[in-house]
């Protein structure tokens, strides 16, 4: 047997928490993966928990201390320190490895007493390869260290399943999707709805997405704030909107409904401007002239639309449009995001309603048209859709899902998967959202989090036992995650690479030969 | 203060049928004849003058005689290609008139270096209006040309200018033409004061976009696709603009042209027989005056009994020219019969019209292969149209494109060379 | 007597039941009080004593401050073996009793360990004692007989021969009272000698000239053929130049005033004021007593003095620097603060040579497991469980 770096030796415990001691010198870390040998298989081991252990009562640690501290002149000292005082570690089997195939199996056994364990190497873990259509999101991280051993997710698999990024505020949650994101790009297997309320992705100022290799073929931007060369003016015509499209994001009242649905029956997709502009029709009836002021003060909040002295419509954030532009949007949209392309929307100047208005009418015509693809055999072909959604409790939050009903984003949620269509979700409050749902969401990447109750929803709804992994959770640094999923043999802890150096690692595309552009 | 006049894709030499290109040439003829009336000071044409690089000798001859009138009164027409008249192997009719200077091409490129075309301005003598311009490319090539423009030099340059495009703009498609080949807004270059557009047939204009003047396609003059007509049947005016200035857009004027008249019945077979239908359409038909028109009958729906070959357009066709139609159009493209098993549309884009087709008509295919048949056949009839429809690449000889197209084919089919 | 016992019974019964009934902790504090200032009283009325008890052993030297010694830093100690041993019982009848054993030495010089060249330090081995009838004339006698079981067999040359560990019940030595010595006594007589045994191997492997071997407990023969491996060892470090002491944590010796020696010695020190320091209290003058006696102090801050002992034969030939260097190597050993003045090497081999409750548990389990595949195993449970009654009560009881 090939000689191991010990580091620690087992002395004890039971499953879910066996006990090493740590050798003298060695510092084992939280989330430390460690390796035991024995025979012809390799166990993996994470550490959950680190102790004291010592052989001299905890008094006696403590008098020392006082005399050390308080410089008392005594001559004392404890003998053989390394020996008597030590850490143990408490470690989890996560998987054992075959060395001959390299099968991975969930380890049924404790391993032999007195085991020598030591910390993993690339070697051990070569049975993370990389398959087909896989998208990269780090570098195995064994405590705070960093295993040159890349992982990768299948694509059509966790995308479809959808994902879940729970996280506080600083923890690298950008940083996360951002690095998915510049995955997805390479290829056209993965089509994306980013909803961007900080417009943080695409880089209008700094480093982005803008800067992939690709982004000219597979990437779109659309802002209503100046876009650059090449990115799209976010301009959705109001005849787009179509009252279901309110469901599950803004509350009616029974009249206000009913006026709804009867200024759309009248007027089709004119029927919110008929509303603003106070129109008459002999088929309407008589409403409450505080229905209609309600219906179109909700207009102004969520929308941002009023109604000039010429009774013109405007929209004061510039996004909607009563006329004649941006009739194809979200149609384009759609078939961007249909044929693999990842589609930023800089909605830092929405409220919130107007955003998820917004993205409702997409990613429902995107479920829409998978389900027909589904109907017609055809969806083997097509990419996968992801919608990538912030503060995802807006729309999946309990409160919100009792009191306004089901949205879409629910829906896909619940459904999507037979269609190749998830959902993206990062929330700094996984606690509100139904456990339902949370358990529909089949890959977790779990970045730091200090707030107890966020880190029990989260593990309750693991794909794997995490339940001993509260510690090393609440530990995570920046760019430090863990990934729950059904689609890997373990938790697999990971370092997410910084954004910035992603892009300046990534291959160039070779220079062409130097011809000039004709321009007839 | 100046004027200018601004005509977009005439498409001289689409119409086949002579009374039509009677039409086509008077429409065209008579804008002209307009901007003389109403003094332009130069006039602005967007692209796709003519339908195709080489028109016949009628066309080219009559073009000839108008913009030489246009010469000899010193009104200069600035010029860009459009998708259809320019020719990437050999010249194109644009290019006679513009070496004997009946027309100037905008499009001056300064350096087009490996990665940056730099464009000047041409200045317009009379009044300063300092153009520049890119011609328009088949499927949305041109997109290219602006993805390595030098903005800066553009919209750094001071005085009145007009940018001269042929393309379509993603943010001010119509629902009417979704799959019409368009580029993000912001690829064009800011700070003009008038965006003088080409490519897309119905009139346009917008000037809310921050950074950009007055956008305006003024639409085709009479027709270049089929489709047009039938627009203008059901009262889309056609025409063009005339634009005036000093150091800004004073006013911009829509002129319009209408020398065709048109009738368009749209009729709904949804439920009922053959002979009823029949009936129905031919009552329809005797209602109006097709004299002098352009005729549109539009039959769709779903015959309860019947087949759609019952009514017999060809013979309706010939009446109508018959009563004195200019030309008659007839569409059965969404007329189906329970007969053939027709599956509904489902939405309403061209993705799912050829699907409807390809399963409309798949019935008929009495072949034994089970995957050219069925559902599998009908599957394999849509990817093969999408292997067909494969644009050629902006440096790709004609000869390397149709092997790859031919290559994709026959991967697609499983056929061996031999 | 009888009678006035029942009564003084039934008097404080009853004033315990006041107790219970009125809640009366002030009557227990009163008697413990009463109590308390007696026992002082009896104490003080002790008195100061200034020397070790007078016996036929020993020949008591005075205990004056002037005697007691400095203890010294030391650059260089000298290297120390401490040898410890272990054992409990794992099976018990009253016809015999199997015990669990352990042995372990450890070398320091000073603070630092020293790796063993050649033994392994720790020997664990099982023995049994079981009893016989030895006639005598018409007379019956019990003895005892024992046999050692090394876990490994090639230890089994270490440790004493079973003929030697062969008693009678009746040996002085090893009775209490007029009651036959019990059978787990002949036990631990076992484990004594192997700890010498093991110390003579020590000895011969480990050490060299002026190195120093220590016995947890006293040098003075106290059982029947004790002297023989008593005699093995003292040879054996008069051969090698090995000094060989022994250190006692408790002692029942006492002053001629009836305090105990230690209590004593300790007061006396007082007055001294010195941090670590050492006393001859008595010299040896019997043949089974071989240890020179010290009592000594060698932390400070140490709340402990013990016995200490050289081998007499040795400490005759040694001159004060040398018995000087013993002490100073000794206290440079005993800083660690787990038990402040008392040898490190001591903690560890107690450590070591410990047997826990739960290695009790362990092998007691698998030798029940070897009994009763046993044919006989019948004959050997139904004399342990005569035995069993008290755990039987403690487990009816709770």
């Amino acid at each position: 047997m090939e000689k191991l770096d010990v580091v620690g030796q087992i002395v004890g415990g039971q499953v879910g928490q066996i006990a090493i001691r740590e050798k003298g010198g060695k510092q084992i870390e939280l989330g430390d993966l460690l390796v035991s040998k024995e025979g012809n298989s390799t166990l993996i081991l994470q550490v959950f928990d680190l102790v004291y252990g010592s052989q001299i009562p905890r008094g006696t640690h403590e008098l020392m201390s006082g005399i050390n501290m308080e410089k008392v002149p005594y001559d004392t000292e404890i003998f053989e320190p390394d020996l008597r005082n030590y850490v143990l570690a408490f470690v989890k089997a996560l998987a054992k490895i075959d060395s001959k195939d390299s099968a991975v199996t969930i380890p049924k056994v404790l391993p032999p007493f007195f085991s020598e364990v030591a910390l993993v190497t690339e070697d051990d873990l070569k049975f993370l390869s990389m398959g087909d259509d896989s998208f990269y999101v780090g570098k195995i991280r064994s405590g705070s260290k960093i295993i040159d051993v890349p992982v990768w997710l299948p694509s059509k698999d966790v995308f479809s399943h959808h994902i879940l990024i729970p996280a506080t505020t600083g923890r690298g949650k950008s940083n996360l999707v951002k690095t998915i994101l510049w995955h997805v790009l390479n290829e056209k297997n993965v089509g994306a709805l980013v909803l961007d309320p900080h417009d943080e992705y695409y880089g209008r100022k700094e480093k982005g997405l803008k800067d992939h290799p690709k982004a000219k073929e597979n990437l779109v931007y659309y802002t209503p704030n100046n876009p650059q060369s090449g990115a799209n003016f976010l301009v959705v015509n109001l005849h787009s909107i179509r009252p279901e499209h309110f469901n599950g994001i803004v509350t009616f009242s029974d009249p206000q409904e009913g006026a709804i649905r009867t200024y759309h029956k009248v007027f089709g997709d004119d029927w919110i401007s008929a509303i603003l502009q106070e129109r008459a029709h002999p088929n309407l009836e008589d409403f409450s002239k505080n229905t209609l002021a309600v219906l179109r003060r909700v207009f102004r909040l969520t929308l941002g639309l009023d109604v000039d002295s010429d009774g013109e419509i405007i929209c004061h954030n510039r996004i909607f449009d009563a006329g004649s532009k941006g009739l194809q949007t979200t149609d384009q949209i759609v078939k961007d995001v249909e044929s693999g392309k990842v589609v930023v929307l800089d909605t830092s100047r929405l409220a919130d309603e107007a955003e998820l208005i917004i993205g409702s009418i997409i990613a429902g015509k995107v479920l829409e048209r998978y389900q027909n693809h589904k109907a017609a055999g055809e969806l083997e072909d097509k990419p996968v859709v992801t919608v990538v959604i912030e503060e995802a409790p807006r729309v999946l939050g309990e409160d919100v899902l009792k009191n306004e009903g089901n949205n879409i984003f629910s829906r896909i949620a619940k459904e999507g998967r037979k269609f190749q269509v998830g959902l993206t979700a990062i929330t700094q409050l996984s606690s509100v959202i139904p456990k339902t749902i949370l358990a529909n969401i089949n890959t977790k990447i779990i970045l730091g989090n200090e707030m107890q109750q966020e880190r029990s929803a989260v593990i309750a709804s693991a794909s794997q036992d995490l339940s001993a992994d509260d510690r090393n959770i609440a530990s995570l640094d920046k760019g430090e995650a863990i990934i729950s999923s059904i689609f890997v043999p373990f938790a697999i802890p990971i370092k997410i690479p910084l954004f910035d150096e992603l892009i300046s690692n990534s291959k160039k595309e070779p220079t062409k030969t130097k011809t000039k552009t004709k321009v007839f | 203060m100046y004027s200018f006049a601004h005509i977009s894709d005439c498409h001289l030499g689409f119409q086949k049928q002579e009374k039509l290109q009677k039409i086509e040439q008077e429409i065209f003829e008579n804008a002209l004849d307009l901007c003389l009336k109403k003094k332009v000071n130069f006039i602005l044409i967007s692209g796709d003058l003519f339908h195709n690089s080489l028109p016949d000798m009628r066309v080219t001859r009559f073009a000839f005689r108008k913009f030489k009138e246009l010469y000899e009164k010193n009104i200069p027409v600035y010029v860009v290609y459009g998708s259809h008249d320019y020719s990437p192997v050999s010249h194109s009719v644009i290019d006679l008139l513009t070496d004997v200077g009946y027309l100037i091409k905008a499009t001056i490129v300064k350096d087009s270096a490996e990665n940056k075309i730099c464009l000047d301005f041409l200045k317009d003598p009379a009044t300063g209006a300092k153009i520049a311009g890119l011609p328009g490319r088949t499927a949305g090539l041109e997109k290219k040309y602006y993805e390595i423009l030098d903005r800066d030099s553009l919209e750094t340059e001071d005085g009145f200018k007009i940018f001269l495009f042929h393309g379509g703009i993603d943010e001010l498609k119509s629902k009417a033409t979704p799959e019409m080949d368009s580029m993000p807004l912001s690829l064009l270059p800011k700070n003009f004061d008038y965006y003088a557009g080409g490519h897309v047939h119905t009139k346009s204009i917008e000037n809310e976009y921050d950074g950009y003047g007055t956008i305006a396609y003024p639409g085709t003059l009479f027709a270049g696709h089929h489709s047009d007509l039938e627009i203008s049947a059901k009262k889309t005016p056609r025409g063009f603009f005339i634009v005036s200035f000093d150091k800004k857009i004073d006013d911009v004027e829509f002129v319009p042209l209408q020398k065709a008249e048109f009738e368009l019945i749209e009729f709904n077979a949804d439920g009922m027989s053959s002979s009823k239908a029949r009936s129905e359409i031919e009552k329809q038909i005797e209602d109006i005056d097709p004299k002098e028109k352009i005729v549109f009958l539009k039959i769709r729906g779903e015959l309860s009994s019947g087949k759609t070959s019952e009514i017999d357009l060809g013979k309706i066709g010939e009446y109508l020219r018959n009563q004195g139609a200019i030309d008659v159009k007839i569409s059965s493209r969404q007329f189906s019969s329970k007969e053939y098993n027709i599956t509904p549309a489902r939405g309403s884009d061209r993705d799912d019209t050829i699907k409807n087709i390809f399963s409309e008509n798949i019935g008929q295919v009495k072949i034994k292969q089970q995957e050219l048949v069925g559902e599998e056949g009908v599957a394999l009839a849509q990817k093969l149209l999408h292997k067909l429809k494969q644009p050629r690449s902006l440096d790709e000889k004609i000869n390397d494109y149709q092997k790859r197209i031919e290559d994709d084919v026959n991967q697609l089919l499983e056929l061996n060379e031999d | 007597m009888y009678k006035d016992n029942a009564k003084q019974i039934s008097v404080r019964h009853k004033n315990w039941t006041e107790c219970d009934q009125r809640g009366g902790i002030s009557m227990t504090y009163d008697s413990l009080k009463s109590l308390v200032d007696e026992l002082v009283t009896k104490v003080e009325d002790q008195g100061n004593s200034t020397k070790m008890l007078e016996s036929e052993y020993f020949e008591s030297l005075q205990l004056d401050p002037t005697n007691f010694k400095e203890i010294k830093e030391i650059t260089k100690p000298k290297k120390i073996a401490y040898v410890d041993g272990g054992n409990r019982e794992l099976l018990r009848a009253t016809n015999y009793v199997v015990e669990l054993n352990h042995l372990y030495f450890s070398i320091f010089q000073g603070r630092e360990r020293i790796i063993p060249l050649q033994l392994n330090p720790r020997i664990e081995f099982f023995s049994y004692v079981v009893s016989k009838i030895n006639k005598r004339g018409s007379k019956s006698e019990i003895f005892y007989d024992t046999n050692l079981f090394p876990y490994k067999l090639e230890n089994k040359k270490l440790l004493p021969e079973p003929s030697d560990l062969s008693f009678s019940s009746t040996d002085r030595t090893m009775t209490i009272g007029n009651q036959r010595a019990v059978i787990n006594s002949v036990s631990a007589i076992a484990r004594r000698f192997s700890e010498k045994s093991f110390a003579y191997e020590i000895v011969e492997n480990e050490l060299s000239e002026g190195d120093i071997l220590i016995l947890d407990g006293s040098l003075q023969n106290s059982f029947t053929n004790e002297r023989k491996y008593s005699k093995k060892l003292f040879d054996a470090g008069l051969k090698n130049g090995v000094i060989i002491c022994g250190l006692t944590k408790t002692s029942t010796l006492f002053t001629d005033t009836g305090t105990s020696l230690l209590g004593s010695v300790s007061s006396i020190s007082e007055e001294v004021k010195l941090g670590r320091w050492y006393i001859p209290v008595a010299i040896p003058k019997f043949e089974d007593v071989k240890g020179m006696i010290f009592v000594v102090k060698l932390h400070p801050q140490s709340e402990h003095v013990f016995r200490f002992e050289i081998f007499i034969d040795q400490y005759n030939e040694l001159n004060e620097q040398q018995i000087d260097d013993i002490f100073s190597s000794l206290a440079s050993n005993s800083n660690d603060l787990a038990m402040l003045g008392y040898p490190y090497g001591l903690i560890d081999a107690d450590t070591h040579a410990r047997v826990r409750l739960s290695d009790k548990e362990f092998y007691h389990n698998i030798l029940l497991s070897e009994i009763s595949r046993h044919p006989e195993w019948k004959k050997i449970m139904v004399h342990s469980k005569t035995h069993t009654a008290h755990d039987d009560l403690n487990l009816a009881v709770g």
